[in-house]
């Protein structure tokens, strides 16, 4: 009765081996190793100072050589330009192993890349672009209009259903009539297209690469950038090495170095957590970060020495709402959400005013903006005409201050999103602000590899979301056009399907940046669906990308040209390196 | 046929107390209560158990009150004049990032925290001891078959059954406490099984069955009652790990959802602001180690309380 036998314990301590000759062999393998590491430890601290180092820090060379490591906050999820969209990876392969046909000065302008010059139809359905001839691949072949034309084509094939490239190009059909000229032709004018070719997933592959290493091309991936891809460690990072033929750099600035950059290496390393990434940027381990979401975390790293650029950078924080489904087909309930969000108080909370508000679906950091027709067209926060449009939409008031459905039920809805870059602070302060409203909101602030799945197949009512990378108000046609469809799988969009919303949004993408009537009709676009209330906008969120101290040179890039930082001139001093 | 348990359980130690203080009319809870006593005895005599029992009742009264303290708009309600604030007089524990009370977070954090804490464990024990007795009692191919299947669950890591629940059900409390608890099934499971293979030979099962009694009577009338005792031992140290592994799985996202104020939940958030605010983790984190560890001590307390020998 007094025997208490406790099983759970058994089976620890079987360790019955020969160890001790094992072990003999091991120690001394131990201090012969150890025994080595002294001796180059020694070698290395003797020696002065390696010659090359020397050779480098005189003349023109002096800014040569230094690796610039950069922190990732997830791994890369493919470094085929085709299998994926997501923004992080655009730093990756945009920024440094790719080149695109056209990027964007640092006032914002279009300039020549790969393509010397570019024109387009009278009726904008033909886009022509005449590329440089000396442009070359990692793997030595020449860039020509084959490339492009194939790489296109390629991200068109539903058997690869390319997540971002393909889904952008569908419809879109491409012609080489010589070995330097490609041409776009569209079903439908679309001249606001422009800037999506300054996105890095829109760069030329090499078909000769991709055909040759099969499944082995995501390791090994060829591009036409200033850095080529010498080792892709799958959940660690990714080594970049300083391409030396490389010299059809852009005028990013005046007085960029259009040839081979300075770094002699780009170390790309892993550190999911914003707060490890900041330590290790303070500490001096990393060199930048694209993005740092806590403002207190500025004058931190500021005191580190750290350049913290803050601009706007079309970042648009927004709720997405399923418009096709009750309670969103109503236009009376998504106008009370906007109504009750009181953007000047949000942004203040989570970001201490840094994220600047957005009253409408065109953001300050974005293209297209004009402060005037927000104020007109915008939401400015009113509860009280809030509370009066829910009524005319057949709510009543409980006695708790709790809306109820005009069914009689209490009236619940659940905000999915992602905890990323203050996503989690942006969803309770609005569940707390729709509450005064008399709304109950549940929250689901989870794991990308939970969400995107939900997101994709729309099982969800209202989803935070932070759109980037696409910063001009032609954005508003991908999640607000009827083609973008209802049916169609995808992460946020709205299933508008509204043919006013169609001929405005049809009419903006047929216009030329040039075109004098083109603001006027961005602007009749922006009170249409801000009177619509698709979404809730919120604020246009500060993106703050990073660069540590030993880095000099760097130019910051326009607010939307989705290349927050231009390295072309930068550089590590010798004694920093 | 009752009275065959007591008579197992007459041989106990000389430190028995209060069996002669119940009068004879009920022979079997009678007898049956006076080791129940001898250890309460034990129990209230080690300063440290008496400790661990009284802060966890006043956790516990703690939590039942806190909706009297704070209400639940005062939880969840953001405000920018308020935020990130250090303690004070008004603010025991500070405000956090969206200008909320701390201390009445930590209060209702408590409540989730603590019947979190308990559900897994109810589970766990629930489920462990019901297959446990099935499995030790019945042998042959039903032992075969639930141990196998015990096995499989121990073969998949508890973190990973976790993710996969919370990846089919979505995240939340209720999802994780079910993962956790299922998670516990195999420990219970075990443990009650060697017991009852054990029990299960002596005098008073082998009485039972003579006088015909049937496998259910047996199972839950005789062998239960003197095979629990260091499961509830283990079910008591079970809750603190429980507590710390649901706070750990909120504390990576997959939980508690935001705004609840869950520890781990707290926790999570307090970590982006530990350099600006060392209120923020320094609170909840403090509740979980005083929770755990007054439940350990109390754990520790019921082991020696029932098992004497077990005492250095």
């Amino acid at each position: 009765m007094d025997c208490f036998p406790l099983h759970i314990l058994h089976g620890i301590g079987k360790f019955t081996c020969n160890t001790t000759i094992r072990r003999n062999t091991m120690t001394k393998r131990f201090l012969l190793a150890f025994a080595a590491l002294f001796v180059l430890v020694l070698a290395a601290a003797c020696a002065p100072v390696a010659p090359a180092a020397m050779e480098e820090a005189t003349g023109a060379d002096s800014m040569m050589g230094g690796t610039l490591r950069i922190a990732l906050p997830a791994d890369v999820t493919s470094l085929d330009l085709h299998k994926t969209s997501r923004g992080d990876d655009a730093l990756v392969v945009g920024q440094w192993f790719n080149a695109t046909l056209i990027t964007q000065n640092s006032d914002g302008e279009y300039i020549p890349y790969l393509a010397e010059s570019w024109e387009f139809s009278d009726d904008g359905l033909t886009w022509t672009f005449h590329l440089r001839d000396d442009v070359k691949f990692h793997n030595g072949d020449p860039v020509t209009a084959h490339d492009f034309v194939w790489t296109y084509e390629r991200a068109l094939d539903p058997d690869l259903a390319s997540p971002g490239t393909g889904r952008r190009l569908s419809g879109m059909t491409f012609e080489a009539p010589d070995d330097y000229t490609v041409v776009f032709n569209f079903p439908a004018p679309a001249i606001s297209l422009l800037q999506f070719l300054n996105w890095g997933y829109m760069a030329p592959m090499s078909q000769r690469a991709v055909e040759e290493l099969g499944a082995e091309y995501e390791l090994n991936p060829v591009g036409t950038g200033p850095y080529k891809v010498v080792e892709v460690r799958p959940g660690e990072g990714v080594s970049m090495e300083r391409w030396d033929e490389y010299n059809w750099g852009p005028e990013f600035f005046e007085g960029a170095n259009t040839g081979p950059y300075n770094f002699d290496r780009i170390e790309f390393s892993i550190l999911p957590e914003e707060a490890t990434r900041i330590a290790a940027l303070e500490a001096g381990d990393i060199d930048y970060v694209n993005g740092i979401s806590n403002p207190l975390d500025v004058a931190i790293l500021e005191a580190a020495g750290v350049t913290v650029q803050q601009a706007p950078y079309g970042q648009v924080r927004m709720v997405y709402l399923q418009n096709h489904v009750p309670p969103f087909d109503d236009v009376r309930v998504r106008q009370a959400l906007n109504y009750a969000v009181n953007r000047e108080e949000i942004t203040q909370i989570v970001t201490d005013g840094a994220d600047q508000v957005s009253r409408g679906p065109i953001s300050p950091g974005m293209l297209g903006y004009d402060p005037e027709i927000e104020e007109q067209c915008g939401y400015h926060f009113d509860l009280d005409r809030a509370k009066e449009l829910m009524q005319e939409a057949g709510y009543t008031y409980g006695d708790d201050g709790m809306l109820i459905t005009p069914d009689g039920e209490p009236f619940s809805l659940t905000l999915i999103g992602e905890p990323v870059d203050s996503g989690t602070a942006y969803m309770e302060v609005l569940q707390s602000m729709w509450r005064e409203l008399g709304l109950d909101i549940t929250l689901e602030s989870t794991e990308p590899s939970i969400l995107y799945p939900r997101l994709t197949e729309r099982d969800y009512q209202m989803g935070y979301g932070r759109r980037g990378g696409w910063t001009s108000y032609d954005y508003l046609y991908a999640i607000y056009h009827s083609s973008t469809g209802r049916d169609l799988p995808g992460s946020m969009r709205s299933a508008v399907d509204d043919p006013t919303t169609d001929a405005l949004l049809e009419k903006n993408r047929a216009m030329a940046s040039d075109n004098p009537e083109l603001q006027g009709s961005i602007n009749e676009l922006y009170c249409h669906i801000a009177g619509q209330s698709y979404s809730v906008w919120i604020s246009d969120g500060v993106f703050r990308p990073s660069i540590g101290p030993r880095v000099q040179g760097t130019v910051a890039g326009p607010a939307f040209a989705g290349r927050p930082v231009y390295f072309s001139n930068a550089y590590i001093a010798p004694e920093d390196r | 046929m009752s009275r065959t348990r007591p008579q197992a359980a007459k041989g106990g130690s000389a430190a028995s107390v209060g069996a002669e203080v119940a009068g004879p009319a009920d022979d079997w809870l009678v007898v049956s209560r006076s080791p129940v006593r001898r250890a309460a005895a034990r129990f209230f005599r080690d300063p440290l158990a008496v400790t661990g029992l009284a802060i966890m009742a006043l956790i516990i009264l703690i939590t039942l009150i806190a909706p009297q303290l704070y209400s639940w708009d005062e939880i969840i309600n953001v405000s920018n004049a308020t935020k990130l604030l250090p303690p004070s007089a008004a603010h025991p524990f500070g405000t956090d990032n969206l200008g909320r009370d701390q201390l009445g977070r930590v209060l209702w954090g408590g409540r989730e925290s603590l019947r979190a804490g308990y559900l897994v464990v109810l589970i766990g024990l629930g489920g462990g001891t019901i297959l446990g007795l099935i499995s030790g009692f019945a042998g042959g191919w039903v032992d075969n078959l639930i141990q196998r299947f015990v096995d499989v669950l121990l073969a998949i890591p508890g973190i990973l059954l976790a993710l996969s629940v919370v990846g089919a059900l979505g995240p939340g409390l209720v999802q994780v406490m079910l993962a956790v608890g299922l998670a516990n099934i195999p420990d219970y499971t075990r443990l009650i099984r060697g017991s009852v293979l054990e029990a299960k030979e002596n005098e008073y099962v082998r009485a039972a069955r003579v006088l015909g009694a049937s496998n259910g009577r047996i199972m839950f009338r005789h062998i239960l009652p003197n095979v629990i005792g260091p499961i509830l031992v283990y079910a008591t140290l079970g809750l603190g790990i429980a507590i710390m592994i649901t706070a750990g799985l909120s504390y990576l996202g997959l939980g508690a959802q935001p705004p609840s104020p869950e520890w781990g939940a707290m926790l999570n958030l307090g970590r982006e602001f530990m350099r600006h605010a060392w209120w923020m983790p320094v609170f909840p984190g403090l509740a979980i180690v005083i929770a755990v560890l007054s439940i350990n001590l109390v754990g520790d307390g019921l082991q020696d309380a029932i098992n004497p020998k077990l005492r250095k």
